[in-house]
């Protein structure tokens, strides 16, 4: 216990409840800016990207009877502040369960029946149950278990083992469950009904499988809609009731209605063909039935540039749609929001994976009536982090997971230093560069440090203690700062009797003179000051 | 040092008291409105019942905690507790460690019983898809150690000779550690965060108990 009770304990203990309150309340600071940026400057504002025509259908687009031609829209929606927040991306598991660990996958729930899949983590199995209504709510009864090598109506150890799936993605298919397995780096299609275990083969890390329409990200943040192509509303569409999707106004007010072009079945799913996304960032096919992976059908646009591709981590949101004519795949959709959630950019593929359009937008605050404020108030928060995680944020930028990055409290990946780094090119250039972006908290830091040794040495520390005491404040800034103010020592100083400064009572020798406690009395001057008046 | 435990849960009765009947009273809602809710559509997941109870309650739990703690302290310098004990045999530790017991134990009453609802509801109302019990644990203990770093703040805090800066401190840096929930969710992340904040926040009470005169 003596340990405790070391001068340096005292100040790191003080200095870590320092760092933490600080760091959430300069985490909220900047939370509120960027609620602020985005409410009230960029949704529905900026940051938008509209492709027309959308390319997945010249043909149509060029009819003579087409009015408005496909599109493609996508922006950057208000969820952005709140969708990186723990307890936001919590709430679905809360409300839902681990999404990777089971799934009800038909019936009817007012009459109460319903099949379910669950994982067994003991058995390394999936389990096929048959939920029904009992007395006290739910129950269930387990009809067959399947494993890699086939499905029975026992746990038979035969039937082989699938590897956990917490980060393994799966979807159900109406009658049947498709797997990437981690382990054996292949699909495997389960069919319940027909009890039959499929396999593909092998493949590089798949990370996520889509869903009929798609597959996403953060997909609250990002709006990304496709719309048909239009064309004046006839009478027998009136007859047939058929959707108005938007109405044009001519010079003289007359109001025309227009329907899709569109006669086909057209829109963005498919029930046939699945689309994964592998961890490079590479879009594929899969064919529900045949098991079958095509080539690469599209990639995730990187959202900093206008040619470059992404990894799922690299980004904060994106979305990935199958575009789909009369049940044939045709083309495939991918939106994607950088990192910072700065940028949105739109890329869209023909049906063998040839990009036909991209196109992207990138808000700059500066632009803004308000937004150069807004940032420069941020830029000035995050310098109020100290200098020394501003630094480790600049060598750290690409390591953390976009979504964990807006997270961050000590270290900031989407702080400007940060951005800098993701975006310079060199090491001893773009390190001067940091270094001058994160200057305001170098010259806060060097602030306070001085101030720091100024009152040290008057406190009466050692010329060690002093030195810690100035290096630790230039890197850990206002943080080291309170911790300092908080476990100086609290004696009363006196007055020294031979150098007259103050000193510690507590310390054999004046801190600022050297002398001890005993000082030889003055001997009296010979010659004295006389009052009296001089002789006019 | 049972007697200085007891002790402590004297002086702090009111706080136990009125906590037991509030949570009895928690618990029972809870109670009630998960077997009325049950055998609705839900059959994934946890019943929101079971841990949106917490919601409205809990920042006002967290702030009696840090209360608490300031309490425990504040009247220990104001009426000399511990110097009058320190004459007899008991040693500062003790003195200290029957303190944050007692406070520990608080959290738990505020906890446990609910936890326990929890789990004994699940039991008795099994789910089909069988929730990560992990998941519920994580919840738990996100909120006992939330709960015991605004307490050890409040003791961090309590020993000062004002009233005013203590009690200005509880307020603005309990909401501000509650929302350490908010930000990093029920993960690992804070339940490391809070862990290093209690070990800081109590060597610092450990500290300053230790050497002050009492």
């Amino acid at each position: 216990m003596k340990f405790l009770n070391k001068y340096v304990i005292k100040v790191l203990a003080t200095g870590f409840v320092a760092l933490v309150v600080l760091s959430i309340l300069l985490f909220w600071a900047r939370k509120t800016c960027q609620a602020i940026f985005y409410e009230k400057l960029v949704v529905g504002k900026t940051a938008q990207v509209k492709i027309q025509p959308s390319g997945l259908l010249p043909e149509l687009d060029n009819a003579p009877e087409v009015v408005t031609k496909s599109s493609i829209d996508a922006d950057i929606d208000d969820d952005v502040v709140s969708d990186s927040l723990g307890i936001v991306r919590d709430d679905w598991e809360l409300e839902n369960g681990k999404s990777s660990e089971f799934c009800v996958i038909s019936g009817d729930k007012k009459k109460g029946n319903h099949n379910l899949i669950l994982f067994d983590k003991n058995l390394g199995l999936f389990v096929f149950y048959d939920v029904f209504k009992a007395k006290r709510g739910w129950d269930r009864k387990v009809i067959l278990y399947a494993g890699p090598k086939g499905v029975s109506e026992t746990a038979d150890k035969n039937l082989g083992r699938f590897s956990e799936p917490r980060n393994n993605p799966w979807r159900v298919y109406a009658d049947s469950l498709i797997f990437f397995d981690k382990s054996h780096s292949c699909f495997f299609q389960i069919r319940f009904v027909e009890r039959t275990v499929d396999k593909s083969p092998q493949l590089s890390e798949v990370v996520q499988i889509g869903g009929i329409v798609g597959f996403d990200k953060n997909g609250g943040s990002l709006g990304l809609i496709w719309s048909p192509p239009l064309r004046k509303q006839t009478p027998l569409d009136e007859e047939d009731k058929k959707k108005i999707r938007a109405s044009i106004q001519d010079k003289d007010g007359n109001k025309t209605n227009l329907v899709s072009a569109a006669e086909e079945r057209m829109g963005t799913y498919s029930k046939e063909d699945i689309l994964v996304l592998e961890s490079n960032g590479e879009i594929r096919r899969l064919d529900n039935k045949t098991l079958e992976i095509s080539g690469q059908v599209g990639f995730l646009p990187s959202a900093i540039d206008s040619v470059g591709r992404a990894r799922p981590e690299e980004l904060f949101a994106y979305s990935v749609q199958p575009f789909v004519v009369n049940d044939e795949y045709a083309g495939t959709i991918a939106a994607s929001i950088s990192r910072e959630a700065l940028g949105i950019q739109v890329a869209v593929f023909d049906k063998d994976g040839n990009l036909i359009e991209r196109k992207g937008a990138h808000i700059d605050p500066f632009s803004m009536a308000g937004g150069p404020a807004l940032t420069i108030t941020n830029y000035l928060l995050e310098n109020l982090q100290p200098a020394f995680l501003g630094l480790v944020s600049y060598f750290t930028a690409s390591t953390f997971e976009a979504v964990d990055g807006h997270t961050g409290l000590f270290l900031l990946p989407n702080s400007l230093v940060a951005i800098f780094n993701r975006e310079a090119k060199g090491i001893v250039g773009p390190l001067f560069g940091a270094m001058i972006i994160i200057s305001p908290s170098i010259v806060l830091g060097l602030l306070l440090g001085f101030a720091v040794y100024k009152d040290a040495t008057v406190t009466g520390f050692s010329k060690r203690a002093k030195r810690y005491w100035l290096f630790g404040t230039i890197l850990f800034g206002l943080s080291a700062y309170i911790a300092y103010r908080l476990t100086k020592p609290k004696e009363t100083l006196v007055t020294c009797q031979n150098c007259g400064k103050m000193r510690r009572p507590d310390m054999d020798r004046c801190h600022r003179c050297g002398s001890r406690w005993f000082v030889p009395e003055l001997t009296a001057p010979i010659w004295r000051i006389i009052s009296e008046e001089p002789p006019i | 040092m049972l007697a200085l435990i007891k002790r402590e849960i004297a002086d702090a009765a009111v706080f136990f008291l009125i906590t037991a009947i509030f949570v009895l009273i928690l618990t029972g809602m809870l109670v009630y409105r998960v077997a009325i809710g049950w055998g609705s559509d839900q059959i994934l997941g946890v019943p929101s019942t079971m841990y949106k109870i917490f919601g409205n309650f809990f920042p006002f739990i967290f702030l009696i905690a840090a209360v608490l703690g300031a309490l425990q302290m504040y009247l220990d310098r104001d009426k000399k507790i511990s110097s009058y004990l320190s004459t007899l045999a008991t040693t500062r530790r003790q003195i200290l460690s029957a303190k944050i017991i007692t406070g520990v134990l608080w959290i738990l009453l505020v906890i446990l019983p609910i936890a326990a609802t929890d789990a004994v509801l699940l039991k008795v109302f099994p789910m089909v898809a069988v929730p990560d019990a992990g998941f519920l644990i994580r919840i738990f203990v996100t909120i006992f150690l939330c709960g015991l770093a605004c307490y050890s703040f409040g003791l961090l805090v309590g020993w000062h000779s004002g009233k005013s800066l203590p009690a200005l401190g509880i307020i603005l840096v309990t909401p501000i550690l509650v929302s350490l929930i908010v930000i990093k969710g029920f993960g690992l992340q804070t339940i490391i965060f809070f862990l290093l904040f209690i070990s800081a926040a109590i060597i610092r009470t450990w500290q300053k108990f230790m050497s002050l005169s009492l």
